[in-house]
């Protein structure tokens, strides 16, 4: 593995049929990096690697991350931007993948005053696949997120799955764009997109556009969107059984996260990612 | 009735492998195997399954050639085939589903379609054999049913269809004992002396049932033993490791 | 009552019948202030009226044409449209079913209608229009028992201007969008209905019933007005397919429901989709839109969409009553080259509002199918709800199935669920129907018909019949 960086970002590179197990922990804090971020990864034939990215600055930040996963290659990349409520936060990812190359992008949005995150997958070659998971949570007034995510499916057998969730409080906005586009002549494509919005003030607005482009016929896709509110039912439920209301919404939040934390398959980044989550999702 | 001769047959890689196999008029045949045999595949041929090649030998049915007709076409010769996996077609009702079945068949046999009056009179006597209430005509193929739903629903339009050779494809997995009492008690009123059956089974359970008049155990794509029922219950008491070192 | 509506219709055949009227009744091609001023001129129309029209001209004037919908066609000339020519004579139509495209009949007689029908609905000019005439006296004089007004929409003008004024451009106003602003200042001619409180419609209403209705040209408009308590069915696009070769249709439908009153509105659109290689046809870019103004009111759309080359619209309920309930029920097919872009938008306003999308797209040959949906959830809107489920179904390689949906909720107490899903027809099934006998082609147009199920058991038992029948012949050819 080779691995540089400064303050302008970094560059990692795992060589053809390595493994890194224990995830790589990269921490963005207010010292360690200017106002613009360029980041390449590189997974080598039969290579894997588990990233753990972390924003905590609290000045506005643009990043731009190049993922390229070769054949057989595997990158578990988890994202947890947690800026100050002050600091925008802008990230640009471009992902390009090879013959049977899998990765796991996964985003958590705790911080930041805007939001916004571009990813451009392309699945190149037969048997690509991605998921892109997000959980975001926004609570400030005038707090905002804008996730656009696209998926190009440009071979046969190529696999995408998109499952964003998030909770939104007081005056804040969040806005979800997915697109599949399956181009001609591909076959034998399987993509799936789900979004789903929980919101807690009638202040707070959450757009959600699943998009589907299909020029092809052998091809299953699908997708579901929702918004809507905490569960009365299981709400009043929990408190029947003797817990008081606070902790029962808690209770009912924390389950809505983990929904979409639980397809973190990494246990240690699964741990951190939840822990995270669990001492900032309020009620 | 059924000639089978040499029969070749592969989806990727050769799985039947010179099945040899006569049914005549009126007999019962079952042909039972481990799983990855080929009894599956041999059903799927016998109906012209489009995904399997066959790559020597043939098949008549009732003096035709049976392996240059298309499925609808071989359907209307008589041959039945009880899916393993009845398909679910959302959307489309039983009754019109049969009905359409019914009709095209009768069509391809140059006799005149059944009109509403007669078909809902037909059917509603079938239904009730079978078990159903007349709901199910009104519900989608297969949409939601149950295992053992989707499994009397195969052996009603085999009811329907009257056809000459039934094949019973795994009829019998998946359901309880009162399931598979009614599909056995479906199967029997349509023994008539005239009409043949290969039933496809990987336990003999079914057989206590539907009596067979030969069975067959088939092995790595071949018919490997014949005999009478008995067989079936020599199969159940050693399994099939005892014959299958010694094809 | 039933000899005053014969004269009215020997008049209307005598006066489009002269063949030096035709010629000079049509205005020159191109659109301008003063075409504008002429075609109200001509139509005798209130003040108000020609204001409005040149209101929405002037607006036009600062509008181009949208480019966000997934279609593509050349750039429409307006200065070579003629805007106005009084409704085509039936002089101007085939003389007899021998002068009709023969592929036409062929699709009448598949669909089952009768020969008599068949040739009105091709034009012919044929004295086949006694036989309707009875039909359509007893019926006006159903309706005029019921106080229910049912008439063109320049009769309306005449004998209803109140009601026009009150109405006109309240649910698509003429700044709406492009289509409707051109409609708003050149529409020739339309229907109108208006159901008074409490009544129910006695029979469903249909243009097929209305003489010359059929060729009230390519800007129509129609304005239906369901007063409290009452309840309509309107049909559109008669009871059969017509094959009509203008090249741009752009109308404009207004449907306003008041308290607890129901509309029901059913398209079957079979437009001239252009050959087998995607020439001519027509461009249908139509604004469709109610308005639940009233508490507990409906608004429900079903179409069936297999005609045009192109098909731009998107039905749509406002939903400003509290407890109103908006329903898109659609079927959209395209094949060859056909594109369509259509979808709804429910605008959710009063609480406890609801609205119901059920999308099916059909995908054969080499047709652009895209499903567009807009689900907005104001502040106002309390526990609101909407449902959406929309399926594209894919029968070649060529095609495209799109689907862009967007959800938009301003009111944390209201509930939004989306879910689409895009297949083809599985081999599996495929295998399953053969097996028992149902040829191919066969199974397929069953499979197709059950993908539909959910849209056409809304619509009106005769329609649905013919619906699923439309569709097997749309399908012709598409089945490998």
């Amino acid at each position: 593995m080779k691995f540089s960086r400064t303050k302008k970002g970094y560059r990692l590179e795992i060589a053809p049929g390595s493994t890194i197990k224990e995830p790589i922990h990269i921490v963005f804090g207010q010292e360690d990096c200017d106002e613009t971020l360029n980041n390449t990864i590189i997974a080598e034939e039969d290579s894997e690697i588990t990233i753990l990215e972390e924003y905590t600055s609290n000045i506005n930040l643009e990043c731009r991350t190049e993922m390229i996963c070769k054949s057989n290659a595997k990158i578990n990349y988890y994202k947890i931007q947690n800026q100050d409520k002050s600091a925008s936060h802008s990230a640009q990812t471009f992902i390009k993948q090879s013959k049977d190359s899998v990765v796991n992008h996964f985003s958590l949005s705790l911080g930041g005053k805007a939001n916004q995150e571009t990813i451009s997958v392309s699945l190149s070659e037969t048997g690509s696949a991605c998921q892109l998971l997000g959980f975001y949570t926004l609570s400030e007034d005038n707090q905002s997120s804008e996730h656009s995510l696209k998926v190009d499916h440009l071979a046969n057998h190529s696999q995408s799955n998109m499952f964003y969730k998030g909770i939104l409080n007081n005056k804040s906005k969040a806005c979800f764009t997915g697109k599949v586009y399956v181009h001609p002549d591909t076959q034998k494509v399987e993509a799936v997109q789900a979004n789903h919005n929980l919101l807690l003030s009638s202040n707070a607005e959450a757009i959600s556009k699943p998009e589907l482009e299909i020029y092809a016929d052998d091809v299953k896709c699908k997708h579901g969107a929702t918004v809507g509110q905490l569960d009365e039912e299981a709400l009043f439920y929990l408190r029947s059984r003797g817990i008081d209301e606070a902790s029962a919404k808690q209770f009912l939040l924390a389950a809505y996260a983990e929904d979409v934390i639980s397809h973190i398959n990494h246990a240690k980044a699964f741990e951190y990612i939840s822990n995270a989550v669990n001492n900032h999702v309020k009620y | 009735m059924l000639a089978i001769k040499n029969l070749h047959a592969s989806i990727s890689q050769p799985i039947l492998r010179g099945i040899n196999l006569t049914i005549n008029p009126g007999e019962v045949h079952a042909i039972m195997g481990p799983n990855g045999s080929g009894k599956s595949t041999l059903s799927n041929v016998l109906a012209g399954r489009e995904e399997y090649q066959v790559t020597d030998g043939e098949v008549q049915l009732n003096g035709k050639d049976l392996l240059s007709m298309q499925p609808e076409e071989r359907a209307a010769q008589g041959l039945f085939l009880a899916f393993q996996y009845p398909v679910e077609i959302p959307g489309v009702n039983n009754m019109y589903f049969l009905k359409a079945a019914v009709n095209s068949i009768r069509k391809q046999r140059n006799l005149s379609p059944l009109d509403a009056v007669d078909f809902i009179q037909l059917i509603k006597s079938k239904i009730k054999e079978i078990g159903f209430d007349e709901s199910f005509l009104h519900r989608a193929v297969n949409e939601g049913f149950s295992g053992g739903e989707k499994k009397r629903n195969e052996v009603l339009q085999m009811m329907m269809l009257e056809p000459h050779l039934a094949i019973l494809d795994e009829t019998d997995s998946g359901l309880d004992i009162d399931a598979l009492q009614m599909v056995a008690k479906g199967v029997n009123s349509l023994r008539d002396g005239k009409r043949s059956f290969l039933v496809v089974t990987h336990y003999q359970r079914l057989l206590n049932y539907i009596v067979p008049d030969v069975v067959h155990v088939m092995v790595q794509g071949k018919i490997i033993k014949s005999g009478g029922k008995e067989l079936a219950l020599e199969l159940e008491e050693k399994g099939y490791g005892w014959l299958e070192g010694n094809p | 009552m039933a000899n005053q509506y014969i004269k009215e219709v020997v008049n209307q055949t005598y006066q489009y019948g002269f063949v030096t009227a035709i010629e000079s009744d049509a205005i020159a091609p191109g659109l301008s202030e003063e075409v504008v001023r002429e075609i109200s001129r001509r139509k005798d129309e209130p003040e108000f009226l020609l204001a409005w029209r040149l209101k929405a001209y002037q607006h036009w004037l600062t509008l181009s044409p949208p480019e966000w919908a997934k279609v593509k066609y050349p750039k429409i000339d307006y200065q070579k449209i003629i805007y106005y020519s009084a409704p085509k004579s039936k002089k101007d139509g085939p003389k007899s079913l021998e002068d009709v495209d023969p592929k036409l009949l062929e699709t009448y007689a598949k669909l089952g209608i009768p020969l008599h029908e068949r040739a009105k609905l091709a034009g012919v000019a044929v004295d086949a229009v006694f036989d309707s005439v009875s039909v359509a006296t007893t019926f006006k004089e159903k309706l005029s028992e019921a106080g229910v007004i049912f008439c063109s929409f320049s009769d309306a003008v005449k004998n209803h201007p109140e009601l026009i004024q009150k109405y006109l451009g309240t649910v698509v106003p003429y700044r709406d969008n492009y289509f409707a602003a051109l409609n708003s200042a050149v529409f020739s001619d339309g229907s109108f209905v208006y159901i008074p409180k409490g009544v129910r419609c006695p029979m469903e209403l249909s243009t097929y019933f209305r003489i010359n209705a059929a060729n009230t040209g390519q800007f129509e408009r129609t304005l239906i007005i369901a007063d409290d308590d009452s309840y309509v069915s309107y049909l559109e696009g008669c009871t059969a397919p017509m094959r009509d070769e203008n090249q741009l249709h752009a109308a404009v439908v207004e449907l306003i429901a008041l308290e607890k009153a129901q509309i029901k509105y059913s398209t079957v659109q079979n437009w001239y989709p252009g050959d087998e290689e995607g020439r001519g046809g027509i461009y249908n870019f139509v604004t469709k839109r109610g308005a639940c103004r009233g508490k507990h009111s409906k608004i429900s759309w079903t179409q069936i969409e297999t005609g045009s080359a192109i098909t731009w619209k998107y039905p749509s309920v406002v939903l400003q009553g509290d407890h109103s309930v908006g329903e898109f029920y659609s079927v959209a097919l395209t094949n060859h080259y056909q594109q369509a872009d259509t979808g709804t938008k429910m605008i959710h306003i009063g609480k406890n509002t609801r609205s119901t999308i059920i999308s099916k797209g059909i995908s054969a040959g080499r047709g652009q199918n895209t499903y567009r949906g807009l689900v907005r959830m104001l502040p106002t809107a309390a526990r609101a709800r909407n449902y959406t489920q929309c399926d594209s179904l894919l029968l070649s390689q060529t095609c495209g199935a799109h689907t862009f949906p967007t959800i938009d909720v301003k009111n944390a107490t209201a509930q939004v669920e989306h879910e689409a899903s895009t297949s083809k027809i599985g081999d599996d099934q495929l295998f399953y129907c053969k097996q028992r006998g149902i040829s191919a082609e066969d199974a397929v147009s069953m499979i197709v018909n059950g993908f539909c199920k959910q849209v056409f058991k809304e619509l009106p038992m005769e329609f649905a019949v013919e619906a699923q029948k439309l569709l097997e012949v749309s399908l012709e050819g598409s089945v490998g």
